[in-house]
């Protein structure tokens, strides 16, 4: 194989150093990169409870630890189907959670879509915005809820041409 | 003393690792690399605005280090890598009829496709982009393909039908995913790669890429073209 002599001119090793220290560099730059996007995409910075589920109503409350007082997208799924979406604007005051709402803690509450009869497990995720709203991903809330539509019920409810779903957790 | 066989194999190896065709082709792969993390890493990563143009100012800079750098360790002369104006006429005439002959084949093809559509879109007309990419861009993408690329391929390969190829191959991959662009970066980069070593320079060579850019999207439809986006921005 044929290559051109005069292109060759005496290897110098502070290249070789130069080309080893910018793979480094960029590798450095690329985890970087990666670890900040990790961190800033999926870290949960979310915190809250289900305090009520059933055939009719998903509530509870939520708190985001970033911005307290911003209003924020949730997300219901039951069963792992996408349910519900509800915006969590209302600033939770109760006398029992003076604590919570000094906090930002806010309500949230879905209306549940008709079920059949059985067994469900209610999820809430908070839906988190980055990069200058790019991305949405879902965060969820520590704790899902789980609770029971009657049979008997949703069939009585049904024939009246309603969805009034007696649920028992 | 230093005549033993143990000696003679360290210096061999010495020798093979720090051979300039070896050091070559590892320069080749460090400017592919920093393209490749700003084509794909820095946008999907970082968000847009000023972090992003932050962000992607590193590997532009990294790329930008790594051939100054280069030349000045390989003793290379800005006249050697093209720029000058004693060859320009000379690489003009080996250029014009190749870019006349694609003019045309680029004319045939947008008459032939769907929607045909004549003319940049707006966007592309204001005075600053004209002067960005009409100028700015194309010397750089020369700059980087055949004052850096090439070199060191005909480092490995030899002036030529290998290097040529290396330079196009190289060219073609950096717009992936959008395959218009590569089947047309890749037909550009054999021309230029055989012009710039016959009649390195740059300045003639940045004008073709410029006035090629020009007709190519003011014949083939944007639909196709996809804004010339490449890397992950082609998403």
């Amino acid at each position: 194989m044929m290559f051109d002599k005069n292109l060759m001119r005496k290897p110098r090793s502070s290249l070789v150093i130069f080309i080893i220290a910018k793979a480094i560099l960029e590798t450095l730059f690329v985890i970087f990169l990666v670890v900040s996007f990790h961190y800033r995409t999926f870290y949960s910075r979310f915190d809250g409870r289900i305090d009520e589920a059933n055939g009719r109503r998903v509530a509870g409350w939520m708190i985001a630890e970033a911005e307290p007082s911003k209003p924020v997208e949730m997300q219901l799924y039951i069963n792992d189907e996408f349910a519900a979406s509800s915006i969590a604007d209302r600033p939770r005051r109760s006398a029992a959670n003076v604590e919570l709402a000094q906090e930002g803690a806010h309500k949230f509450a879905f209306d549940v879509p008709p079920l059949a009869a059985g067994n469900y497990e209610a999820r809430v995720y908070v839906v988190h915005e980055s990069g200058g709203d790019d991305r949405r991903t879902l965060q969820a809330l520590p704790q899902p809820a789980r609770f029971r539509v009657d049979a008997e019920r949703s069939e009585a409810s049904e024939l009246n041409g309603g969805f009034v779903i007696k649920a028992t957790e | 003393m230093r005549t033993t066989t143990g000696d003679a194999q360290r210096e061999d190896s010495a020798e093979a690792v720090s051979s300039p065709r070896w050091l070559a082709a590892c320069e080749i792969m460090s400017l592919v690399a920093s393209v490749v993390v700003a084509e794909w890493v820095v946008l999907p990563f970082t968000q847009r605005g000023a972090e992003l143009a932050v962000a992607g100012m590193v590997p532009v800079c990294a790329a930008l280090a790594l051939m100054l750098f280069s030349r000045q360790a390989q003793g290379e002369t800005w006249r050697e890598l093209g720029l000058r104006f004693d060859n320009f006429w000379q690489a003009a005439r080996l250029l014009l009829p190749a870019m006349i002959v694609a003019s045309l084949l680029m004319l045939a093809l947008g008459f032939l496709l769907p929607k045909f559509q004549f003319g940049a879109p707006r966007v592309r007309q204001t005075p600053v982009w004209l002067f960005v990419w009409g100028i700015g861009w194309g010397f750089l993408q020369q700059f980087m393909l055949q004052g850096f690329v090439n070199r060191r391929a005909q480092m490995l390969f030899g002036k030529g039908v290998g290097s040529i190829v290396v330079v196009a191959l190289v060219f073609g991959l950096l717009h992936l995913p959008n395959p218009w662009l590569m089947v047309v970066t890749f037909c550009g980069g054999l021309l230029w790669a055989f012009v710039y070593q016959r009649a390195p320079n740059l300045l003639a060579l940045a004008l073709s890429h410029s006035v090629m850019t020009w007709i190519l999207i003011a014949t083939i439809p944007d639909t196709l073209l996809r804004g010339l986006r490449v890397g992950y921005n082609y998403y």
